[in-house]
Order: C-alpha cells, then structure tokens, then sequence
C-alpha cells in the first residue's frame, strides 16, 4: 500500500477518534496526581498539609459541632429520650437537644429546634432586638406570598402592608 | 478506488458521530393510541363533571428494605369530595391513620396515631387549595390526580406512549385496561366499560428504582347520588391532640451524620 495513503488514514482515523470522543464523552487518560507524603511528620496537631493528616481536622471539627443540627429532620426518635411540655407543645430532650413534631407533607417528623426555654429568656434580656428589621421583611414577604396565592384579597392586602410598615 | 474507499469511510464516520443525535430525536416522540386517549378524555370529563361523590379506596405500596426485601403496605381511604371546596378522606393503614379535611378555607390534616393536628390557610377550590399543598407544603391527598376537574391534563401531562391493551374485569366489572409509559413512572388504569367510565384500579411502578416497587389501588363504592353530610367536611379538635405546623415544601435538611 502506498504510505502516503496509509499515513492520511492514520490522521483521519486519529482525528475521527477525538471527534467522536468528544460527543461520546470518552474517559481521556489522565496524568497521575503525584502527592509525597512523609509519614515521621504527620503528628496530631500538626499536619502536614491543610486537608487532613491523620484525620486531625476532622476530629476537632466533629468535637466541636453539636451532635444534631438545627433543623435536622427524624422519622423515628431514639429510645432514650424525655418528654418536656413548655408552651403547649411538646418537646423531646435527647442528649440535651430539643425535638419537637412537624409534619413533612403527611408524615410526622421529629425536627431538631433551640432550647425553647433559652431562646425565650434570650430575647427577654436583649430589648433591642436587632432582628427587627428583618423580621419586618419576612412579613412583607409572607405577606405577598399569601396575597399572590389568592388567600386575601387587595384590600386586607393593604391594610396589612400599611400596619407592619408603621411597626418600623 | 482509493478515492471511493475515502467517502466510504467519511460518510462511516459522520453515520456514527450523527447516531447520538438520532436516538435523542426519537426519545422526544411521544405516541399515545387514540382509542386509549379517547377513554382517558371521556373518563376525566365524566369524573370532572359529577358535583360530589364518594368512594372507597383499598392500595398497596411496596417498599423496600436495606436487604431487598420488598414488603407491602396496605391503606384503605374514604374520599368524600364535593364540589366545587369540600374534600375529606379517612386514611387507615400500616402506619398511618389520618383524617384529611377541606372546607374551602383550609386544610386540616389529623393524625389520629399520634394525636396532632395541623391546619393550613388555602385557596377556595379544591384545584388550587391541591395544587397550593402540594406546591407549598409537600401535602399531597389521596389519589390527588382523580379529584381534580380536569384529571386528564394533570394524567397525561408526561406521558410518551400509550396503548390500549384490551378488556378486562376488576372485581366483576368489565374495564378498558390502558397502559401509558413515562420517563420515571409506567401506569396501568382500568376504565370501566360502561356509561359511567370511573376508574376501578390504577397500578404505578417505579421503573428505575432497583426491585420497581408499585403502587396498587382498587377504587370501589363509587356513589355519586346519595347526599353527603356537611358535618363531614368540618374538623373540631379532639381536647387531648396537639397543634403542630407544616414544614415548608422546599426547606430541606438532610441528616448528615
């Protein structure tokens, strides 16, 4: 055969064969990420690097983070919990953190919430109230929620805009 | 020669790169036989058009636990639903033992298991108060896709083919058994052959979860004529239940531990 020809159908083919790999998605080859680790230094509270040696930072983040965030959803409770009733509701104290019952669509959940009897006390010490601006926006927001979904007419609409515009 | 072997092999080429693109074409069709869209049309314009009825609903869900073993879960639900803004429906199950209630102010759901309650402020018909628990709060109501006035457009909304498979009987009843197909879901619906088309039974499966679980539902009792009590529709709180809220539809955290 002549090698003109064979060498033009080696580059067709090559090129053919990127082609196709780009619309096929082809895994392309990669270069091995090289990474030298040298044991002696990796001791706890020094690490060797920023991500985590030896799990050091893993560790201290996870001593320091609550066991349960707020707002983490549960279908069942864990055996060991106590029940405490503070302004008609009820709440579940498992390893000092407040559960308290929501539904999620038609199921019941148990939703981890604050302290209820330290978030009240909070905002009885502080008569400030910094969030107070933005509590405003909130209701102007649920506001025009609840007047989009056709729930209240233009009217109440306005008197109510009015009335949370005056509390500012 | 040569040159000939050269097209041959470009046009081989383009074939294959254009193969990706004409498979795509073809997934978008959607093709739904017309005898099966007629029966679904004239079963949506005949539920759509009755003032008020009530039926009586036996399911199954399948679930499936970490081992792979598939279990079923049984409920059984009333409906009463009166139009144009009242619905209620007893929900008794594995599980789960609800009262649903809608008077056209708001929606009211009642676990009677754990004795709480909660109530939700909703639109005045029962198309938008469905469509505004849903949307709002991930409520979704018995067999919801049934209730509204127009079934057919919220059916076959993402269906991509459907075919007429033949009569049958579900629980002595001769139905037009129809079978639709879509992306995630296929659905089977028996559609009684008669001058009041109700559905008699409705199977759902999962098509791409491992095991396919299904969902089976008997529609039975249908009674469209004897009057409702307006007591049904309203909800008055047992002394002893909670008040509890509903969780917004899209704040989601998962648990991450």
């Amino acid at each position: 055969m002549n090698r003109a020809v064979f060498g033009f159908r080696l580059i067709v083919a090559f090129f053919t064969f990127i082609i196709i790999g780009l619309f096929l998605d082809f895994p392309l080859p990669e270069m091995p990420i090289m990474v030298e680790v040298r044991e002696a230094q990796a001791r706890i509270g020094r690490p060797l690097t920023p991500v985590s040696v030896g799990g050091v930072r893993r560790r201290t983040r996870r001593r320091t983070r609550r066991r349960w965030i707020i707002g983490t959803r549960m279908y069942t409770l864990p055996a060991a919990y106590t029940t405490v009733w503070y302004t008609g509701t009820t709440y579940y104290v498992i390893e000092g953190e407040y559960f308290r019952k929501y539904y999620e669509g038609d199921k019941v959940v148990y939703v981890v919430v604050d302290d209820p009897k330290k978030t009240a006390t909070d905002k009885g010490d502080d008569p400030t109230q910094p969030e107070s601006t933005e509590t405003a926006e909130q209701k102007l927001l649920e506001l025009k929620n609840i007047y989009d979904k056709g729930l209240i007419d233009k009217e109440e609409y306005e008197t109510k805009k009015k009335e949370i515009l005056d509390s500012m | 020669m040569f040159r000939m072997k050269k097209w041959f092999f470009c046009s081989l080429c383009l074939l294959l790169m254009s193969v990706p693109t004409l498979s795509g074409a073809q997934e978008n069709k959607t093709s739904i036989d017309p005898q099966a869209d007629n029966i679904l049309r004239q079963m949506s314009a005949y539920l759509g058009g009755l003032q008020q009825f009530t039926l009586h609903i036996e399911n199954s869900v399948d679930t499936l636990r970490p081992c792979n073993q598939k279990l079923q879960l049984l409920r059984a639900v009333d409906m009463f639903v009166k139009r144009p803004d009242r619905l209620r429906a007893n929900i008794d199950g594995d599980r789960v033992s609800q009262e649903l209630y809608y008077d056209g102010k708001s929606i009211t759901l009642y676990s009677k298991d754990v004795n709480v309650y909660a109530s939700l402020d909703a639109p005045p018909t029962i198309d938008r108060a469905m469509d505004y628990a849903i949307e709002s709060y991930g409520l979704v109501a018995p067999m919801v896709d049934l209730i509204y006035g127009d079934s057919y457009e919220i059916l076959i909304e993402n269906v991509q083919s459907g075919s007429y498979v033949g009569l049958s009987k579900v629980f002595g009843v001769e139905c037009h058994h129809l079978a639709f197909q879509e992306a995630e879901t296929n659905w089977q619906i028996w559609i009684e052959n008669s001058k009041t088309p109700l559905p008699r039974k409705i199977v759902l499966t999962d098509k791409w979860v491992a095991g396919a679980p299904q969902l089976t539902a008997f529609l039975n009792n249908w009674d469209a004529s004897t009057p409702i009590k307006k007591s049904i529709f309203s909800f008055k709180a047992p002394d002893t239940a909670e008040k509890i809220e509903f969780l917004p539809a899209e704040k989601i955290v998962t648990y991450d531990e």
